[in-house]
């Protein structure tokens, strides 16, 4: 059993924190992702875990052991650093094999497990070269195979894809998936790219700024964001947000006076006793185009995909607004345009960011 | 370096020519002892202008090794130099790793301490370690030769930079990968630092080699002599001595070492020098 749970964790370097009491559950063999912006943490939380920092505050398991007193070594983990930390003057084999020699391995189990990483990863043509030898992507491969090789019960991975070009990239995610199923140990990993962490996790954990704001499968972060951070840092083109300057009700469900007078309907219900929203979101393909519809418009940008249309736009104060429309569209520089949200995906956030969400559509 | 290419602007071939300029002005006072050497004694004494006419004659050199303690001050010397290099590359590489990755208290104070020695000239402290070793009876012994130049706070100052400027990473992989700070140290540090290892090696070799006031002070008998004081003891006794070929044959020989290991390590005393050592 390799869940890892962290509790109440805390981190201050002298005297700037950089973890604010961070929880989270990661079950076994899980893929968990942590996502957030340059500088919120991720790095540093790795590192906790790995034991390369100490605490400031709070308990790290892996299973049933506790293992933040534990020594790096000692702990069951692999890390697979942003920068590779390949050994420079260790030939890859060399590479592979350090850490098994240290404790103690048997020179035929050693070769074999090499053999085993070489083969998944398919660098068996490259165990004799020097790192300084390889291309980037090769590097990246012998540093997640110098993980593999040790059989740990959790991999850690910080920004692995960062330093490889675009296609690499891409091609790198799917292979590190099947690695995940392949070997069906935890794994958790850093970036701050969404689309990696969309694509490739079980379980995202969002944070900002040292804190988590949400933990949650991709699909559900992505639908349900807890907070408004969470709701623009995910999905591309970013969740639109109008202000609201005033609320009221209407049948039950709260409505939105924006400034310029227009009004909107939502699903959001009122007997919740939550405070009201400053500001609506909506993501741009949950809109329809309408004549009639509350928000007025005027087109800025066109881009066109090929199989759809990005629209960027603005309201009459200025609020920018992107929406999305089919590839056929008839749109123009300087249009104006009526669009009408979808009133079951309408989201309020309120002064502290936290969403309001809508009842579901019956 | 550039092959003379007439492309180039002007400047580059100035210095072209500049360079050769300067080591003309070295190469020839070279090329004249070297001269003076082949000379008979007899013929130098009507003037050192005969060295350019014949005859020349290898005299110099058999009277050289058949009489002069010579080969014994430059076993003296190589000895010291060489023991001197090794145990400071030793101390130096431990201390310095100890100051860049160890977190101990009092670290940074210490290493300033460390590093006001490097204020402190040899010259100042050389009674009271006279004292200390004729107390210790360690004069006149190779141990007396090596042992205060041991402490050298730029040896430190030197690998404590250098193994702080390794990537962190290298080491925490290490750390993850069981590794125990001794053989961290051993299997990853040491052997990435083998650049400054080599700067640092080259400079204590030379500053051994060429060191003049403590042996002159310490080795009081001539088979404990290194080759600078036995050099130097030879000459102020100008008038007893065979004549200025005979010098001349001891001075070529004296610098050969240096000469050979300079043809050896060209690459790597250029780069100490120049105060690369990096890459
Ligand atoms: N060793 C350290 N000393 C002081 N501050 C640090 C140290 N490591 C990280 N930080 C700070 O902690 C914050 C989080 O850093 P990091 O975990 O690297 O973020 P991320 O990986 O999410 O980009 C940053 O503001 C960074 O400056
Ligand atoms: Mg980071």
């Amino acid at each position: 059993m390799a869940a890892v749970d962290l509790r109440g964790l805390s981190k201050a370097f002298g005297l700037v924190k950089v973890l604010h009491d961070v929880s989270v559950d990661i079950g076994d063999g899980e893929f968990a992702v942590l996502l957030g912006p340059s500088g919120c943490g991720k790095t540093t939380l790795l590192r906790l875990i790995a034991g390369l920092e100490t605490l400031s505050d709070g308990e790290i398991r892996i299973g049933d052991e506790r293992i933040d007193q534990l020594q790096p070594g000692q702990r069951g983990i692999a890390m697979v650093f942003q920068s590779y930390a390949l050994y420079p003057h260790m030939s890859v084999r060399a590479n592979l094999a350090y850490g098994l020699k240290n404790i103690g391995t048997p020179a035929n189990v050693i070769a074999q497990r090499i053999d085993q990483a070489a083969t998944i990863l398919e660098i068996e043509q490259l165990l004799d070269r020097k790192p300084h030898q390889l291309s980037g992507g090769q590097r990246q491969r012998v540093a997640i195979g110098r993980a593999i090789t040790k059989s740990p019960k959790v991999f850690l991975f910080d920004e692995p894809l960062s330093n490889l070009d675009a296609a690499l990239r891409a091609r790198t995610r799917v292979e590190i998936s099947k690695l995940h199923q392949q070997l069906g140990a935890t794994m958790i990993f850093v970036t701050h790219d969404q689309v990696e962490a969309m694509t490739m996790a079980s379980k995202i954990v969002v944070m900002n700024a040292g804190r988590v704001e949400q933990v949650g499968p991709p699909l559900e972060v992505y639908r349900h964001p807890a907070t408004r951070f969470v709701a623009a840092f995910i999905g591309t083109p970013q969740m639109n947000f109008v202000p609201v300057n005033q609320t009221s009700e209407n049948g039950g469900w709260l409505q939105a006076t924006l400034k310029d007078g227009a009004r909107l309907d939502t699903r959001i219900a009122t007997s919740a006793g939550h405070a009201s929203p400053v500001e609506l979101g909506f993501r741009p393909d949950e809109v329809a185009v309408d004549p009639d519809g509350a928000l007025k418009i005027e087109v800025e940008v066109v881009e066109r995909l090929g199989d759809r249309t990005l629209v960027y736009a603005h309201l009459s104060d200025g609020t920018p607004i992107i929406y999305q429309d089919h590839s056929d569209s008839q749109v123009q520089r300087g249009d104006r345009v009526g669009l009408r949200p979808h009133l079951h995906k309408l989201i309020g956030f309120d002064g502290s960011g936290k969403a309001l969400h809508p009842e579901l559509a019956a | 370096m550039a092959k003379l290419d007439p492309q180039e602007p002007v400047f580059s071939r100035l210095s072209y020519w500049l360079v050769i300029a300067l080591s003309l002005c070295w190469l020839i006072p070279l090329f004249w002892v070297l001269g003076l050497s082949f000379k008979p004694n007899e013929e130098l004494s009507y003037g050192l202008g005969t060295v350019f006419r014949a005859p020349y004659t290898l005299d110099n050199y058999s009277d050289l090794i058949r009489s002069s303690q010579l080969g014994r001050w430059i076993l003296n010397s190589v000895v010291v130099s060489i023991i001197q290099t090794v145990l400071v590359l030793i101390i130096c590489s431990i201390a310095g790793y100890g100051f860049a990755r160890l977190e101990f208290p009092g670290r940074r104070a210490l290493f300033v301490f460390v590093l006001i020695g490097l204020a402190i000239p040899r010259q100042a402290i050389i009674i009271p370690l006279h004292a200390m070793f004729v107390d210790l009876d360690l004069h006149n012994t190779y141990t007396g030769l090596i042992l205060p130049h041991l402490g050298t706070p730029f040896g430190v100052f030197l690998m404590a930079s250098y193994f702080r400027a390794l990537p962190r990473e290298l080491e925490e992989a290490a750390a993850l990968d069981n590794a125990s700070r001794w053989k961290i140290f051993l299997t990853i540090a040491l052997p990435l630092s083998v650049p400054a290892q080599i700067t640092l090696a080259i400079f204590t070799f030379l500053d051994a080699w060429n060191d003049y006031l403590w042996p002159l002070i310490s080795a009081t008998r001539p088979e404990m002599y290194t080759l600078t004081i036995g050099l130097a003891a030879t000459q102020t006794n100008f008038d007893q001595s065979e004549g200025i070929g005979y010098l001349m044959a001891q001075a070529v020989f004296a610098g050969l070492p240096m000469l050979i290991l300079y043809l050896i390590f060209q690459k790597y005393v250029l780069r100490a020098v120049a105060g690369a050592g990096g890459r």
